[in-house]
């Protein structure tokens, strides 16, 4: 299997997403941001199918669109402070809107249009990869920077405001950051599955950690798992690489479920 | 002469066109155990929360250690409990350990700071059996424990507290006041908003009474104005109780 290029480009893209998706999605479980991740990888599939039109590559159509649509989410959260999701649910319609409004301009997306949707590990370019790899290491740098700042203000956002941490600014910062993440992932697990590599193994990886720290470490273990096992069955049985991720993680999640269970 | 920690001039805060705070004035002095009582709704934790800049006042002053609150740099000299269910994240997957020295790390401390201020914290506060324990599955008691543990590992001047004692038991509520006379004995300031009046009148050495247009701070002897103002917000006598 690793004797082709596109599988050498396919796991390795898959570990970045492997690493990256937990790290993040375990602040984004904590902080209960789940929806966000889901709204700006509809918006990812607009600037996907922009870029097609535009001539561009995709991945680069994702992230000019997503970090928009983050800038969005902070514009409209401000008009709707006691009602956020209403940012998230217009982002989210607006995403899928655009998508196939501006789809009705270009026949080319259509064939791969199931590839965006669910991931393709034959799909993946050089120039996808070495933008995944920047990407990544932008996320690294800022949670190794602000791992603390972040972890108080998930916890109890109060009290690290009150404490003076910029709440605000690091909040922000880290919604760019899942734009960031949505794109990093789009490729390997398609739009419609991204938010699920940040938030199942996260979720499989409460059940069994004693801590926080164990909670991504588990999360990222229980990621590359997934990330290996679906990619190697995408090459075997030629399926979608996004779901059949998702579905081991989604098995992984009910055995560490049932083993919490058995243990009480 | 008592030095002035915060000073709150001319206050005013509204939510729309609902008057929630108007003009209100007060002192905050260093040594105090200020309590505020009001029935729901009446503004205490607003007033609190503006003392901390949680929220944007509409008008007037409040200086902490003589500097505007909004340009305080000296905010890791404050701490905050805050009413547990609204704001901590419960089912958050740390342990108290992690949640004392995240909280230490991410103000400016260095490790091996960190970790002794935690020592000494876990040990003031008698939870160093429980410190590798994840702070959603501990009791409503010793989750309490653990948050007082976080908030004086940082040795704050000021630690401000917002219905402290809400869910827990009564053996955990006297325990939490207990080691509060003790931290304020030893010269740590307090400003703390409570439903329990007997609590605040025992515990606190000044009372401020806040109800619907009505503001007043007592001193704790003042006994029968403190009643006079209570009646005035709560529409009837109290007859709280002082230990």
């Amino acid at each position: 299997m690793l004797s082709y290029t596109f599988m050498q480009r396919a796991l390795l893209g898959g570990m970045l997403v492997a690493l990256i998706a937990p790290l993040m999605g375990t602040f984004v479980v904590v902080r209960r941001m789940s929806l966000i991740g889901d709204s700006l990888s509809h918006v990812a599939l607009s600037g996907v199918v922009l870029a097609v039109l535009l001539g561009t590559e995709p991945v680069y159509g994702a992230l000019g669109i997503t970090l928009i649509g983050s800038w969005f989410i902070f514009f409209l959260r401000e008009k709707y402070k006691e009602y956020e999701e209403i940012s998230l649910a217009v982002i989210m319609s607006t995403g899928i809107a655009l998508a196939s409004v501006l789809m009705g301009f270009s026949r080319n997306i259509r064939g791969n249009f199931l590839s965006y949707l669910f991931g393709s590990v034959s799909a993946i370019t050089t120039s996808d990869i070495y933008l995944m790899i920047v990407l990544s290491l932008v996320i690294l740098l800022f949670i190794w920077k602000y791992y603390y700042k972040l972890f108080h203000m998930s916890f109890d956002e109060e009290s690290a405001r009150a404490m003076g941490i910029e709440v605000d600014l690091i909040g922000k910062i880290f919604i760019f950051l899942i734009a960031f993440t949505v794109v990093i992932s789009m490729r390997i697990v398609g739009v419609l599955l991204i938010s699920s590599m940040m938030i199942i193994p996260v979720a499989a990886a409460m059940q069994i950690s004693k801590s926080f720290k164990e909670t991504i470490i588990y999360g990222i273990i229980i990621a590359m798992v997934s990330v290996y096992g679906g990619i190697t069955s995408s090459f075997y049985f030629d399926l979608p690489s996004g779901g059949s991720i998702v579905l081991i993680s989604v098995f992984i999640l009910m055995i560490s479920i049932f083993f919490k269970t058995i243990k009480k | 002469m008592k030095e002035i920690l915060m000073q709150v001039r001319d206050l005013s805060f509204r939510y729309g066109k609902h008057s929630v705070i108007e003009n209100v004035s007060f002192d905050l002095f260093k040594g105090d155990y200020l309590g505020v009582v009001g029935p729901n709704g009446s503004g205490k934790t607003t007033l609190l929360k503006l003392c901390l800049g949680l929220i944007k006042k509409d008008s007037g002053t409040i200086k902490l250690f003589d500097k505007d609150l909004e340009n305080l740099k000296e905010r890791t000299k404050l701490a905050y409990i805050s009413q547990k269910s609204n704001s901590f994240n419960m089912g958050f997957p740390a342990t108290v350990e992690e949640v004392i020295k995240g909280s230490l790390l991410s103000i400016g401390y260095n490790k091996k700071d960190a970790n002794e201020m935690m020592g000494r914290a876990l040990n003031e506060i008698g939870i160093e059996n429980i410190r590798h324990k994840r702070i959603g599955d501990l009791s409503g008691g010793q989750q309490q424990k653990a948050f007082i543990a976080k908030a004086i590992a940082s040795n704050p001047e000021v630690i401000f507290l917002d219905e402290p004692t809400v869910g827990i038991d009564q053996k955990s509520q006297d325990y939490f006041y207990e080691t509060m006379g003790r931290l304020n004995k030893e010269g740590v300031t307090l400003f703390m908003v409570s439903h329990d009046i007997s609590a605040v009148t025992t515990y606190s050495n000044r009372v401020i009474c806040i109800g619907e247009n009505t503001f007043h701070i007592h001193e704790k002897n003042e006994i029968s104005d403190i009643e006079t103002s209570l009646k005035k917000i709560y529409g009837k006598n109290m007859g709280f109780v002082t230990h």
